[in-house]
């Protein structure tokens, strides 16, 4: 029997396809590259829906063509750009025209908000501060066992959002394929950001107290050492901006330092 | 613990910061716990991923910028105090982790940077693979990728690790006999670094939610 023109079919892409998407999206990265950048991974991502959203070999190979070009995105942010794709591409595969060409232009207007949105939130915001309320419970944790529960929340604490934006992002991307923008803008993370730059905040200034604390029953002198040696690399910080100077410098003058007065 | 399985180890959860998941399982907080409780000092662990953890917060891995490898770098830092933990000198072995994890952290940079453009030579295969319509060969290449980026972590790991572990003893005890006192200082001086990296990215986080409400208010 003869098979219908691709075209003529309708494909439809399930929520079971879709969780297959976002499994694979936590290896967005795995071949990051200096002419594709994520843009390996983030076709592997789509090879799950290959087989439903292309019957011909031809069909797929300019299918993974298409997504094989440039791309860049936040890791977690990418999620979105994944939805939109599979959906454009359902399109595309049910018969509408200009869809190729509409999905590359789209998918480069998404680069750069995807990728500012999700460095500022997640990189800047959501895992320092995680990572430093962290670092509160375990110096004030006064037993392995609350220290290992601290670390499952502060896993919790970074994960949760992450977990759900790769997945939102995916279905927000398939379901408004061409509003995705109203999706993907800074006002709507300013809420969660905001919530986390609390926490950044109260969680240093709880290191600095606590481990100061910490300290002073060792060596009252070991406080000035550890301020002035932030106060040194912030004002270093200013002339070098390498991190590697910076750091030797600072500890190579205090310890000499130490050396000379302890 | 053998080096080689501890090499293993890193390599393993250093595959966490770009190649798998994105979990913070790298991060030093939770990587050097880990390698406590495998190397028998689960306590030690947790102090040298408090320590470890601020200094490379600071560096964020935006668009294709390489970043210092600081996951790698305290995981192996962390590796050489736990494997020299019971020396009479633990503030002089703290200093010398420490010194030998910022070099970690530029060599496991030039190694992201070696690693990201032999991955256009896996883009090339991939390419190919398509043009001949091998579509199931495509995740298998990108598992060969992360295979490749797990062995050259493991050399360099294991390289670090056998090298201290023919050296670094001897000078521990020099060093120690003669400033293990003085080098008290150490842990402080580590936080205070840390501590100066981390206000400045909370000073740039807070910068621009201001310049947004200006925005709003203009």
């Amino acid at each position: 029997m003869k098979k219908p023109p691709e075209s003529a079919r309708t494909k439809t892409i399930t929520n079971w396809d879709l969780f297959k998407v976002f499994v694979a999206s936590f290896f967005m990265q795995a071949v990051w590259n200096f002419r594709s950048l994520i843009s390996i991974g983030f076709s592997v991502c789509l090879i799950p829906v290959l087989g439903k959203l292309c019957s011909s070999p031809e069909a797929k190979k300019e299918f993974l063509h298409r997504h094989l070009r440039f791309f860049n995105a936040h890791p977690y942010f990418a999620s979105f750009a994944l939805g939109v794709s599979i959906r454009m591409e359902e399109m595309r595969a049910n018969g509408e025209p200009h869809m190729p060409e509409t999905l590359d232009r789209l998918k480069d207007l998404l680069i750069s908000p995807l990728g500012a949105v999700g460095d500022r939130l997640f990189w800047a915001t959501i895992k320092p501060a995680s990572l430093i309320l962290g670092m509160l419970g375990i110096l004030v944790a006064p037993s392995v066992l609350t220290k290992v529960l601290v670390l499952i929340f502060t896993f919790l604490l970074y994960n949760i959002p992450h977990f759900y934006f790769r997945y939102r992002g995916l279905l927000e991307g398939y379901h408004h394929p061409m509003d995705i923008y109203k999706y993907v803008g800074q006002q709507r993370f300013n809420k969660l950001r905001k919530a986390y730059l609390y926490i950044f905040f109260f969680s240093i200034i709880g290191v600095i107290v606590a481990y100061s604390h910490h300290i002073f029953h060792l060596h009252p002198g070991l406080i000035a050492v550890f301020l002035i040696s932030a106060l040194y690399s912030l004002f270093f910080n200013r002339i070098v901006k390498s991190f590697y100077w910076i750091s030797l410098a600072t500890f190579v003058f205090f310890l000499a330092v130490g050396i000379l007065f302890f | 613990m053998n080096i080689a399985i501890l090499s293993a180890i890193i390599s393993f959860l250093s595959l966490d910061i770009t190649i798998a998941f994105q979990v913070l399982i790298s991060s030093p907080l939770f990587a050097c716990p880990i390698l406590g409780w495998l190397l028998g000092d689960v306590w030690l662990g947790f102090e040298l991923g408090f320590l470890f953890q601020l200094l490379w917060l600071g560096r964020i891995p935006a668009g294709a910028y390489i970043v210092p490898e600081g996951n790698i770098a305290s995981m192996v830092a962390a590796g050489l105090v736990l494997l020299n933990h019971e020396t009479a000198f633990p503030h002089t072995t703290l200093m010398l982790a420490f010194l030998e994890g910022i070099l970690v952290s530029y060599l496991g940079a030039l190694l992201t940077f070696f690693y990201r453009k032999l991955n256009g030579r896996i883009l090339d295969f991939i390419m190919r693979e398509v043009d001949f319509s091998h579509f199931k060969r495509i995740p298998l290449l990108e598992a060969a990728s992360g295979l490749i980026y797990f062995l050259m972590v493991y050399v360099l790991t294991y390289s670090f690790l056998r090298v201290n572990e023919l050296f670094l003893p001897e000078i521990i005890r020099i060093i120690g006999r003669l400033f293990e006192e003085q080098l008290i200082v150490v842990k402080p001086i580590i936080m205070g670094i840390g501590l100066a990296f981390v206000i400045q990215l909370l000073r740039e986080a807070v910068r621009k939610n201001l310049g947004k409400k200006i925005e709003k208010t203009s």
